[in-house]
């Protein structure tokens, strides 16, 4: 009878199988709003990466003659990276947006975030597939290295669900954020290895590009796809270890300020 | 054909063992914020501290509440009535003191959050369970009857912002009484809609409270205080500063209206 309760912000914890119902119809509802009434629906969402990525490859694989299959190894970068920065951008909002729904009901945060992220999560993985399944009609055969895609999917959803809650509950206390994220994702991106290779810069950018921890979440997409083979094992550790550190980093952040978030909306 | 919608009334004095225990108590109950929020980024990264002055909007309450109870919380705009129902729902954790609570809670509150304008009526009450944390109460037969009840069947696949606000108040009604609880949180709107549906929507309103083990209702209506509750809160500058029989509470509070 005694209603359970949340320990970190007082709110109500449903169950896990109800929890993720609430998520899906949420995420899915979400999608269904953003296109309604456009001719395209959804086909809008693939129209960003897919002119984003033409241009990209036009302008790059002039300028990169030598760079063999470049269209794989820049889409394998591109798509990862415009799932993480618009889901980020698209959550940092959610808690501040949705404020009447948390002044009158004991809801939970992470359920509206991850629910918001979740229709950005179905958008990725389609344009993914279509990615994967355009692979051989490129050149580069399909093998078993491709098992390995599946395990670093997961490590991205997870590393952009973190930083989604983070991002989501630091924006109703400092409203910049979302102002500095767009400067932030136009400078990152060009900190990334997606248009180029690391291996092309100086020593000094070279090993900023190289160690930062997105570049240590999408650079294995990179690798199985563009390079055909599985990431070596201390890639693959340190990459796992990067999400661990930022899903520690969101419960943290979440227990600090779950009690206070209310009052800053 | 709303039964399992609007459940029955259940007996309040029925003495059933797995209910007795419903009850609210807060023990100095306080909750101090900030007058004005400005957090920057630049306060952060210059690490400034925090300027702005403290402001207790729920001061030391003392408040136990048990089965049976129907309690009224009146006071003027500001007077805490809202931030202590939110206080007991959870929605506002406690600064210091503590809040225990036995039972289900129903928050009935700000009808119409957790709506979207461009989606279907039907999209929008499984979005609104899935949004106030109740989707474990969805079914097509819960949405038709929903829809039945504000009388906008024929209106289902139309998007919200289609709808006239009394429309949309009625739907907001019928769905915040999806679900059975044993403590009801109401503030402020008790009915909705035209005269007509006022009537169905008072009669249903009637009925949940009826059925509920404990109600906490805040409102500027005295009368329907006076009409519901057999005891009453007097609120002020978020303090309780009268608890006890209603028409003495609604006395009180009609002499701090005249001493202004």
């Amino acid at each position: 009878m005694e209603k359970s309760l949340n320990p970190d912000d007082g709110r109500s914890q449903n169950s896990i199988p109800q929890l993720i119902k609430s998520i899906w119809v949420i995420g899915n509802l979400h999608l269904q709003r953003r296109y309604c009434g456009s001719w395209l629906g959804a086909a809008w969402s693939w129209m960003h990466p897919v002119v984003h990525l033409l241009v990209l490859w036009i302008v790059f694989s002039n300028l990169f003659p030598a760079f063999e299959n470049y269209f794989i190894y820049l889409a394998s970068g591109l798509l990862p990276w415009i799932f993480f920065s618009q889901g980020i951008q698209t959550c940092s909002t959610v808690l501040v947006s949705n404020r009447n729904i948390f002044i009158s009901s004991p809801v939970s945060y992470e359920t509206h975030v991850l629910g918001t992220l979740t229709g950005e999560v179905l958008h990725f993985l389609v344009a993914f597939l279509l990615l994967i399944l355009s692979v051989p009609l490129l050149g580069i055969p399909l093998g078993w290295h491709l098992l390995a895609v599946p395990l670093f999917l997961l490590n991205l959803i997870l590393f952009t669900f973190s930083w989604a809650v983070i991002i989501s509950f630091l924006t109703p206390i400092y409203r910049d954020i979302s102002h500095f994220l767009t400067l932030f994702f136009t400078f990152g991106f060009w900190l990334m290895p997606i248009v180029y290779h690391w291996s092309n810069l100086p020593p000094p950018y070279k090993y900023i590009v190289k160690y930062n921890p997105l570049t240590l979440i999408i650079s294995p997409f990179q690798i199985i796809l563009h390079g055909g083979v599985v990431p070596n094992p201390h890639l693959i550790i340190i990459s796992y270890l990067t999400v661990f550190t930022s899903i520690w980093l969101a419960w943290y952040v979440k227990r600090q300020l779950g009690k206070k978030i209310i009052y800053h909306l | 054909m709303f039964n399992s919608l609007f459940p029955p009334a259940k007996n309040i004095s029925d003495g059933s063992e797995a209910k007795s225990d419903v009850h609210v108590e807060l023990c100095n109950a306080s909750i101090k914020i900030h007058s004005q929020n400005n957090n920057t980024l630049k306060r952060l990264l210059l690490q400034q501290k925090q300027n702005a002055p403290y402001k207790l909007i729920l001061d030391s309450v003392d408040l136990t509440c048990s089965r049976g109870e129907r309690i009224g919380i009146i006071g003027h705009n500001g007077s805490g009535k809202s931030t202590l129902l939110r206080a007991i729902a959870g929605i506002y954790p406690l600064t210091s003191g503590t809040v225990s609570r036995s039972g289900t809670v129903s928050v009935n509150m700000e009808r119409g959050s957790g709506l979207d304008g461009e989606l279907n009526l039907r999209q929008n009450i499984q979005l609104n369970l899935a949004n106030t944390g109740r989707y474990h109460l969805y079914s097509q037969q819960v949405v038709d009857e929903v829809l039945h009840y504000a009388e906008l069947s024929k209106f289902s696949e139309q998007p919200l912002k289609l709808l006239s606000s009394g429309m949309m108040a009625r739907l907001s009604f019928a769905i915040s009484m999806i679900g059975d609880a044993d403590i009801m949180l109401l503030d402020e709107a008790f009915a909705t809609g035209d005269a007509k549906f006022i009537k169905k929507s008072t009669a249903l309103m009637r009925e949940r409270i009826d059925s509920m083990a404990l109600l906490f209702f805040v409102s500027h209506q005295l009368e329907s205080v006076q009409e519901t509750c057999s005891r009453t809160i007097l609120m002020a500058n978020g303090r309780v500063i009268g608890d006890g029989d209603t028409d003495d509470m609604v006395r009180e509070y009609g002499k701090i209206i005249k001493s202004r």
